[in-house]
């Protein structure tokens, strides 16, 4: 009987160690992932995530210039991240569908962060009640091309503007492209009538930019008033 | 000194100005910037919606330029005729790289029995078609003379296997035969015929 349970108890230690050894602390992730429960996190990433870590590490670099105030899939606020989770587990977690082909994948730590918050439920706060790191700092738009490059053309028009793109035809890699443009996609000193400027207006354009059916989100006013105000200044480089 | 400067700089002007022509956009390209223009100055209300919802032909002119400044193509853009027979037009002169550097709109009686276009309006239609030419013009031969020599376009609804396409017929001066392009409603590729 002592026997039985020395055994029973060296088994266990065994048992844990192993199972503390290659999950405790470490994470993996299945290549043919069939539903969450293959996704293996630890508990304790699982008690300390919260919507703001995820969103600063994950939904901010990867998913929100699509994922914002397009009308689909809003990620840039808790409410409807959560109201979302099943589809963000779905796309971005086991069919792996999301971000889509011809963008930048989820990388490791990015995957497990959101399967970690997926699985512990989608908190907006830790579960063990640590603290919620503050929000990201948010780079703001500047009238300057380097600035509009970075944050507007790169992560809303380039999957289309790009050489091999299906926009090619208009490129909008410098300011001096887009004022050669026939399609006068810059006027210097003319925001009002640059092509750019009246694109991004969904609400008179005849061809709104980014194509709503893109599921891209527009850019916000603040931001067309702020590239507006760099072609007025002559649109430099 | 000076005779021999004068006419040097004379002789690099004119190959400079021959260089220029020869560096001036294909037709069917401008026939393209013709449609996007349209766009352009409807959104920017210079001329009335109705030269988007109800263009029917593109017709290309290459003109003669005496000086570099000069237009090198005018392309008259008509809305479906009218009752009268009478129909509203936009001219648009392009210079050697497609820049629109006029317009001028000659007025006629509102279009009648314009097509209604249920997804696409008629002048991405268009474009798609014209960006067929402009895609398939050096891998397709048969293609090649409705880039270079293109001379006009007309949108028309039509009906293919049992479903409405939009038909974008091009013509071109450098052969009798037609170029068709069928595209779907919702703007894409469907087929081409030349006859």
């Amino acid at each position: 009987m002592r026997s039985d349970s020395f055994t029973t108890l060296i088994s266990s230690v065994c048992f844990a160690a192993f199972g503390l050894f290659f999950g405790g602390c470490s994470y993996r992730i299945e290549k043919n992932t069939s539903d969450l429960n293959s996704i293996i996190v630890s508990r304790e990433s699982m008690d300390s995530v919260s919507y703001q870590e995820v969103k600063n590490k994950v939904f901010l670099p990867k998913c929100i210039s699509c994922h914002g105030n397009s009308g689909g899939v809003n990620l840039d606020n808790y409410a409807s991240a959560r109201s979302h989770l099943e589809q963000i587990a779905k796309s971005s977690l086991i069919t792996k569908t999301m971000p889509k082909a011809g963008n930048e994948p989820l990388a490791a730590g990015e995957y497990l962060l959101l399967a970690a918050w997926v699985k512990a439920g989608g908190p907006e706060t830790p579960l063990n009640g640590s603290d919620t790191p503050p929000p990201a700092p948010v780079e703001v738009l500047k009238p300057e091309f380097g600035s509009i490059k970075k944050l507007i053309i790169d992560r809303k028009c380039l999957s289309c503007h790009k050489p091999d793109g299906k926009a090619s035809r208009v490129p909008l890699n410098t300011p001096q492209e887009m004022i050669d443009s026939p399609l006068e996609v810059v006027i210097p000193g003319n925001a009002d009538e640059s092509g750019l400027i009246l694109s991004l207006d969904w609400e008179n354009s005849t061809k709104p930019m980014p194509p709503k059916e893109s599921g891209i989100s527009q850019v916000s006013p603040e931001e067309i008033q702020t590239i507006k105000e760099w072609i007025n200044k002559g649109a430099k480089d | 000194m000076k005779k021999f400067i004068l006419p040097l700089f004379l002789v690099l002007s004119i190959s400079t100005s021959f260089a220029d022509v020869e560096s001036t956009i294909a037709p069917a390209r401008a026939a393209e910037l013709s449609s996007h223009r349209i766009e352009r100055l409807v959104n920017l209300k210079k001329i009335d919606g109705t030269f988007i919802s109800k263009l029917h032909t593109i017709e290309l002119q290459k003109l003669t330029k005496n000086q570099v400044t000069d237009p090198a193509y005018l392309s008259t853009v008509s809305q479906y005729a009218g009752t009268d027979g009478t129909k509203n037009q936009v001219e648009i002169f392009f210079d050697d790289q497609g820049k629109a550097l006029s317009f001028n709109v000659k007025s006629g009686s509102a279009a009648a029995n314009s097509p209604v276009w249920p997804d696409k309006d008629p002048s991405t239609l268009v474009e798609n078609g014209l960006h067929f030419v402009l895609e398939n013009n050096e891998t397709k031969a048969e293609v090649k003379p409705f880039h270079t020599g293109f001379t006009s376009m007309t949108l028309s609804k039509g009906t293919r296997g049992g479903h409405d396409v939009a038909v974008v017929k091009i013509t071109s001066k450098e052969t009798q035969s037609d170029l068709y392009v069928y595209l779907k409603m919702d703007g894409s590729f469907e087929a081409y015929e030349i006859r």
